[in-house]
């Protein structure tokens, strides 16, 4: 197993869709925040108001020299909040995840470690490991420029105590959802074997429940059950910045939990048992 | 008798197609078995069972004389259909991946391999710019990581030039001579097989209908006068009666072949007309294993 994770992360460094979606994330948290500059610009009436793109309306009026500035107005949480929305991380995660798992069977390099001594479970299970452990980096980056930029445009103030007493808790549960999203996604990769059904199969699949269940949580409207939250996307979209409470707390390993042991169980046996092309 | 791979009754079922039906193959140690049938005959679908990536629906197999599959397959190398590289990375990065993923400690390995392939001089050009060729001698390279007992090639000559076929040829001889590596092979190219191989073993639509070795294809393949006749066997009672000819065999039906008395061709061929033996065709022939293995299969139409 070791020389497998070994192998793996080899691969790992070598991967052109590993550094190049931790580029796209990064990039997009600057785009977040160029977008929020321009904004402030548009508001500070430095520049017109659709510049770039951008329209600053308040109450559907146009700003004012008066008005606050927009980054009085957001919080770095909200940034943040929006690095773990399904977007981002469904869609890089997700294609990145898709382009390792599959080029295995594309390439047919799958055909030199299988049936070489090494247990098909334990190629599964380092694929996926250090499938997780790259989507921790990636979205680590993004995090990392979301705190530099934070600092950069925000300033020392965006930084409260509050803030650094929550991060740890936010971003631990919220890298414990990414466990089973990884693996949800290694599982589609393995079973479709076919670059452009997994990327598009993988994003769908994060995606689609979530307007599912948010149909069931309007059945459930009356009562304190919450159907979405049973899904990891939504789960990690709607994680608050604070006021954790035991219960969500141990909701969340508990979904983690649950979704990790049934993709990857899944994952193995299907594995194990279909023939390698 | 000594082997390697050994199986029983060996099977494989995709839906409702038999694509390997009940084929015992034996392998002997140290040999070099070729293996021939048609495109879409099973050969792949049989070395894929045997390399591990596809399982059996029936029968067994033993490596090594052993049932524990897992264990002996540490000592095999495979080369089945393509092989498996990744086009962003170079030769030795290739090599190094698969190294790695076998735990052999040797670093070394990878460059006295890529040596022996030809392809110490590629530095950073990546495989996806590697000709046929090339991306074929890293898969040999690459199955020979580990030093196997047994290698596995599926059609590992495909897509090579002239040179590069020699230079295959010889490095499999030399493999097989001097490390007594026992060698799968399937093949095309039945000039090239025949010129290594030193058993034989052929498959038609899923099924093994014949092995031997290659003094017994020799021997089959010699020099012999051809009759196409519509009743052999009554034809070869007749000669041995008549001419005392008694060097002779019925390869399939239809065809009688002769192989002593090929200097009075026409004293049989009269005997066979006037005992009212219709006789359809009569020409001397000496086969290679081409016209040898046409002539099995019955068709002249398909390729190989």
């Amino acid at each position: 197993m070791c020389r497998l994770l070994n192998a793996e992360l080899y691969k790992l460094r070598k991967s052109k869709s590993f550094y190049t979606c931790t580029i796209l994330t990064v990039v997009l948290v600057i785009a977040m925040f160029a977008v929020f500059l321009t904004a402030d610009n548009i508001q500070n009436g430095k520049v017109e108001n659709g510049t770039g793109g951008v329209v600053v309306s308040i109450s559907q009026e146009s700003p004012t020299e008066a008005s606050a500035s927009i980054w009085d107005t957001i919080q770095l949480m909200d940034i943040l909040r929006q690095i773990f929305s399904g977007d981002v991380v469904a869609l890089f995660i997700g294609t990145f995840i898709s382009i390792f798992v599959i080029s295995e069977f594309s390439t047919g390099m799958l055909k030199n470690v299988v049936g070489k001594g090494c247990s098909r479970s334990s190629i599964y299970l380092s694929k996926l490991l250090v499938a997780m452990f790259a989507s921790f980096l990636i979205i680590a980056a993004g995090i990392c420029t979301a705190l530099i930029c934070g600092r950069i445009f925000m300033g020392a103030n965006a930084f409260t105590d509050h803030f650094w007493k929550n991060l740890p808790v936010y971003t631990g549960l919220q890298f414990l959802m990414l466990l089973p999203l990884a693996s949800i996604f290694v599982l589609i990769g393995e079973f479709f074997r076919n670059l452009a059904a997994g990327i598009s199969i993988g994003i769908a699949v994060a995606s689609l429940p979530v307007i599912l269940l948010n149909l069931f949580d309007m059945k459930f409207a009356d009562s304190s059950f919450t159907p979405s939250q049973l899904w990891p996307v939504t789960r990690m979209a709607g994680c608050p910045f604070e006021g954790f409470q035991t219960e969500y707390i141990t909701g969340t390993i508990l979904v983690a939990a649950f979704w990790l042991i049934l993709t990857a169980g899944l994952g193995m046996w299907h594995f194990s048992k279909t023939d390698i092309k | 008798m000594d082997y390697v791979l050994q199986t029983t009754s060996l099977t494989k079922i995709y839906g409702n197609s038999r694509v390997v039906n009940d084929v015992s193959m034996h392998v002997e140690k140290g040999s070099i078995y070729g293996f021939i049938g048609r495109n879409g005959a099973g050969k792949t679908t049989f070395m894929r069972m045997a390399a591990g990536l596809a399982a059996p629906s029936a029968g067994s197999m033993a490596l090594f004389g052993s049932g524990d599959l897992e264990k002996q397959r540490i000592r095999i190398g495979t080369l089945i259909e393509n092989p498996g590289i990744y086009p962003g990375m170079t030769a030795h990065e290739n090599m190094e991946t698969v190294r790695r993923s076998l735990g052999i400690a040797d670093r070394r390995r990878c460059d006295e391999l890529l040596a022996l392939a030809g392809l110490s001089d590629t530095g950073k050009k990546k495989a996806k710019h590697f000709s046929m060729g090339m991306k074929q001698r890293l898969g040999i390279a690459i199955s020979l990581l580990r030093g196997p007992d047994f290698l596995i090639l599926d059609e590992p000559i495909n897509g090579l030039d002239p040179a590069g076929i020699k230079e295959v040829r010889d490095l499999l001889l030399r493999l097989n001579k001097e490390k007594q590596i026992t060698i799968l092979i399937s093949s095309h190219i039945l000039g090239e097989l025949s010129k290594i191989a030193t058993h034989y073993g052929i498959i038609r639509n899923g099924s093994l209908i014949e092995e031997f070795d290659a003094k017994e294809l020799t021997q089959r393949c010699r020099r012999c006068l051809k009759l196409s006749v519509s009743e052999p066997q009554e034809a070869a009672n007749l000669l041995e009666r008549m001419l005392a000819i008694h060097n002779y065999d019925v390869p399939q039906p239809g065809i009688l072949r002769i192989f002593e008395k090929l200097d009075d061709t026409a004293r049989i061929n009269q005997t066979l007309v006037e005992n009212g033996i219709s006789l359809r065709e009569s020409y001397l022939a000496g086969q290679d294993l081409e016209g040898y293995f046409m002539d099995l299969l019955g068709s002249s139409n398909e390729s190989v």
